[in-house]
């Protein structure tokens, strides 16, 4: 103690103040990193238990992880799944929404309920020693939601606000329209969060029927990682959940894109951006390809430095950022980019951003080396906090990945050549087909879109 | 008590074990080891920001900010090397200073390290690199402010709350004008006057070897001059809002009310209270606030409450996402009374200041995972509270708040006729007749000058 109050503050003496500042160090090897592994095994309940102990700090993170999500939907009822996820943090057992809300504060623990396309995900965030306690509120969350009419007509009420609230909002709007005109009517097409008009016709039962389709212990999973015993910690996630049961029962998968692509305006009145918002096809999250789409991505549109970013910003001044990447889900992939351009560039700032595109068929050893430590430093990054880990593990069980393939898959994705990057730029960047939506200030931008010898087509806000 | 916790108590002790030197020239070095996971960070603070913007430049401190990635003789392309070897870096200006920060694989930290050096005092900005960088800030001023959702009320509240010649009545991001005013003058000024080691603070944190460390921070800082760092605007305390009341209208959906008060300085007396208050007013979906004004029919659809602590006075700031037929003046009412109401005969419950300060120490064990934030924390502790806090000080500040503290501190700042409002409605709606006469202005007894 007494060391280290002398070395607070002290002034040490400068050993080498002769030495100039003038050759650039070059890094040494990349460290060495195994990625953790967690243990998996099953629950009486039918659901798989993925467990990393961690005891550094008294913290434990869990995920409840429900493959399905919106491909659970019927077309009948868009929004359906989100709406169960908003209702499943309202009341629930004996409690009230507020009373609810009140005794997970009280633990603080942090608790979120995610719907995504191909999975439902519940988050629970929570000192070690409140996991029990907390376990509770969750359990009723989970089996014992009660679907109170006066919630649901706050909430959907509060939905359809939120929605047109994005309707106002160019950057949302074209992003809502790619998906839309990329993906077609499948479930891939269709908004997450549904339609102000799907909200407003959707009844309490059928939310109360995805609901009762999806939250299953039956091919769902648990990830823990943290503070806790892995002895009798099986006892301790089923207490809770006496009596659940039943399997998720999952449709089959959406097909690809059905949209032959091209370029699509969207009327943002006064805007002084263009929100442009591109979609394309890409490898799902099981393909093979989904690695060396990583390294791939890094250098056209995931980096500060990337190609789309530096010469968008950094050289042309266009715009605040510029990004692309490939997300991959289970059962399928998409390629995206996006920037919001000044208004009066936008024409300049769409065939830059297409050339970055097209010439996304040469990839240099530099590349190569960028990806590679890039990619290295963000596989580090997942395991950087406990609910990371968490994320990751989930995200990873939603998209069908095997715990223990983590660290493999990792180095495939450090070891993506040039010629690896080459052949993804041509499969899915370098495509005339991909779907480009501008939402902006069209007596602005349809001219100079016109100059520049673009072909577009103007399509309404949202149907 | 029930909701008494002690949850600290089970981690050895509140702090972030770290080392701390000062070099001859004046640089400040904090050293936190953790070897964990093979990774670094490095996180420089400068005492500069947009304070001290020069005058009619608007912005500059934040545009500055961007210059700094722009190259040196040494390293024209600082970006395009850091990133090659995996390096990921991002910054950021606030009121009172700025932060440069990077990352990645332990192997590159003598990189990382050099490039701080390297950039502290050996910057080259052309007029070519700085006419790209404004026109960058510029289109972050429309992505984040003209064209985000109401985020005309961050640029008008600063001028609603500050007298024009006070440094603080101008949002960071400046104004279009401004920003074309900024010259290459301004910019050797800027940086001969603030980037020199004797006004940073440098923060080193992950797997790395001290030893080799600290002599590399020799090697690369130690041989930088100090410079003669000019004294900052003299601080003017202020405690009356200029324009009490704004309206405007807005690309939205719904309308907002936005409320703010001047509040006490970080880590002054009063400002862990209003970090309490806020998350007793509207930190959950059980908050005073939301009960009355989400579950209880109130008319909004959110409410958020924050204590925006900086150097040289806050703000306590209120934000209320009405429904679309909201009456906001009934709303805003309806916050004075909850605020009242604490004041008087409904003070903080137990519970209440419990889920604060649960909360509170859930927050610090989370941010203890990650380097940079512990990295931060230390650099906020020892900029904003002149090295007199750590964490467990920090901590005892929330453990001191009760309710007559709580009162004492609305008392002294949060009186009715103390704050300014901004109100926005959507395009559509036409504005009344009374709201087209805003702004009203307030009394300026006692602003700065």
């Amino acid at each position: 103690m007494m060391l280290a109050l002398l070395f607070a503050c002290a002034t040490t003496p400068n050993p080498s103040p002769e030495v100039p500042v003038s050759l650039v160090p070059t890094p040494g090897e990349m460290p060495t990193w195994a990625p953790p592994k967690p243990t998996v095994s099953t629950l009486e309940n039918g659901s798989n238990l993925w467990l990393l102990v961690e005891e550094s700090l008294p913290m434990v993170s869990v995920r409840w992880v429900f493959p399905g999500g919106t491909a659970l939907e019927t077309e009948k009822a868009p929004g359906a799944m989100w709406m169960a996820g908003l209702m499943m943090e309202e009341s629930a057992g004996e409690r009230d929404t507020m009373a609810m809300t009140k005794a997970f504060e009280v633990l603080a623990a942090s608790v979120s309920i995610d719907v995504n396309r191909q999975s439902v995900v519940v988050s629970l965030d929570v000192a070690a020693d409140r996991l029990d306690e907390a376990l509770v509120l969750v359990a009723d969350q989970l089996l014992r939601p009660v679907f109170d009419r006066e919630d649901w007509e706050r909430v959907q009420y509060q939905q359809i606000l939120t929605l047109n609230q994005s309707r106002e909002e160019g950057p949302a709007l074209a992003k809502e329209i790619a998906q839309q005109l990329h993906f077609g009517s499948s479930v891939l097409g269709r908004s997450v969060q549904g339609t102000p008009e799907g909200i407003r016709v959707l009844s309490l039962e059928s939310v109360k029927a995805a609901y009762l389709q999806q939250i299953r212990p039956g091919g769902s999973s648990v990830v823990v990682v943290g503070d806790v015993e892995s002895e009798g910690l099986k006892a301790r996630l089923l207490a809770p959940f006496s009596g659940w049961a039943g399997d998720i029962v999952l449709p089959a998968a959406a097909s690809d894109a059905d949209g032959a692509g091209g370029l699509f305006l969207v009327a943002d009145p006064g805007a002084s951006q263009t929100a442009i918002r591109v979609l394309g096809n890409g490898p799902s999250a099981k393909h093979i390809d989904r690695l060396a789409a990583q390294a791939t991505a890094v250098v056209v549109g995931g980096s500060f430095t990337s190609r789309l970013n530096y010469l968008l910003r950094e050289e042309k001044g266009y715009t605040y950022g510029a990004w692309a990447s490939f997300e991959g889900e289970r059962h399928y992939g998409s390629f995206r980019a996006a920037s919001n351009v000044r208004a009066d560039a936008t024409a300049e700032a769409l065939k830059d951003m297409l050339g970055v595109f097209s010439g996304a068929t040469a990839f240099s050893a530099t590349d190569q080396q960028k990806a590679q430590s890039q990619l290295f430093s963000d596989e580090v990054a997942h395991a950087a906090s406990r609910r990371g880990l968490a994320d990751f593990f989930a995200e990873r069980i939603a998209d069908g990945l095997r715990a223990g393939g983590w660290g493999k898959e990792m180095s495939l994705a450090l070891s993506a050549t040039a010629t690896d990057m080459q052949v993804i730029g041509e499969q899915f960047i370098a495509k005339k087909d991909l779907t480009v939506v501008l939402a902006g200030d069209l007596d602005i931008i349809v001219p100079a879109l016109k100059a520049a010898g673009f072909e577009s087509t103007v399509v309404e806000p949202l149907p | 008590m029930l909701f008494a916790t002690v949850l600290l108590a089970t981690v050895s002790a509140v702090e972030i074990p770290h080392e701390e030197f000062v070099l001859e020239n004046g640089l400040e070095v904090i050293l936190i080891e953790d070897h964990s996971l093979p990774q670094v960070v490095v996180d420089v603070w400068y005492g500069v920001g947009s304070y001290d913007d020069p005058k009619g430049a608007s912005g500059f401190a934040h545009l500055f900010e961007h210059l700094m990635f722009k190259g040196t003789e040494q390293v024209p392309a600082f970006d395009p090397l850091m990133e090659a070897h995996g390096g990921a870096n991002n910054a950021s200006t606030a009121n009172d200073r700025t932060n440069y920060y990077s990352w990645g694989a332990s192997n590159i930290l003598e990189l990382l390290l050099f490039l701080e050096a390297d950039r502290m005092t050996g910057l080259q900005i052309t007029q070519e690199k700085l006419d790209v960088e404004r026109s960058v800030v510029r289109n972050e001023l429309r992505q984040n402010y003209e064209d985000a959702p109401y985020g005309g009320v961050w640029l008008a509240l600063p001028e609603m709350m500050f007298p024009a010649a006070h440094p603080y009545s101008l949002e960071g991001i400046g104004s279009h004008a401004d920003l074309l005013n900024a010259n290459l003058e301004h910019v050797q000024a800027f940086y001969r006057d603030w980037y020199a080691p004797n006004n940073a603070r440098l923060a080193v944190a992950g797997d790395f070897d001290p030893t080799e460390t600290k002599a590399l921070i020799h090697q690369f800082f130690g041989g930088l001059q100090a410079a003669i760092v000019p004294g900052h605007t003299p601080e003017v305390a202020v405690d009356s809002v200029q324009v009490s009341r704004q309206v405007l209208s807005d690309r939205v959906a719904a309308p907002a009310l936005v409320m703010a008060w001047h509040s006490p300085s970080f880590f002054q007396a009063g400002d862990a209270e209003l970090d309490v208050l806020a998350n007793v007013l509207a930190g959950h979906g059980a908050a005073r606030l939301d009960a009355r004004l989400v579950h209880g029919g109130g008319g909004a659809q959110e409410t958020w409450a924050g204590q925006m602590s900086s150097r040289r006075g806050s703000t306590f700031l209120i934000w209320i996402l009405g429904e679309p037929e909201a009456d906001l003046a009934a709303i805003e009412a309806a916050v004075h009374e909850e605020i009242a109401k604490l004041a008087g005969d409904e003070p903080v419950t137990e519970e209440e200041l419990a889920i604060a300060l649960n909360n509170r120490e859930m927050d610090f064990l989370k941010g203890l995972e990650s380097l940079m934030d512990r990295a931060e924390s230390l650099q906020s502790y020892a900029y904003y509270a002149d090295g007199e806090m750590g964490p467990e000080e920090d901590m005892a500040r929330y453990k001191a708040v009760d309710s007559a503290a709580l009162q004492a501190t609305i008392g002294q700042w949060l009186g009715e006729d103390k704050n300014a409002s901004v109100e926005v409605y959507p395009e559509e709606v036409p504005l009344k007749d009374e709201q087209l006469d805003s702004p009203e202005t307030a009394v300026e007894e006692g602003g700065a000058e």
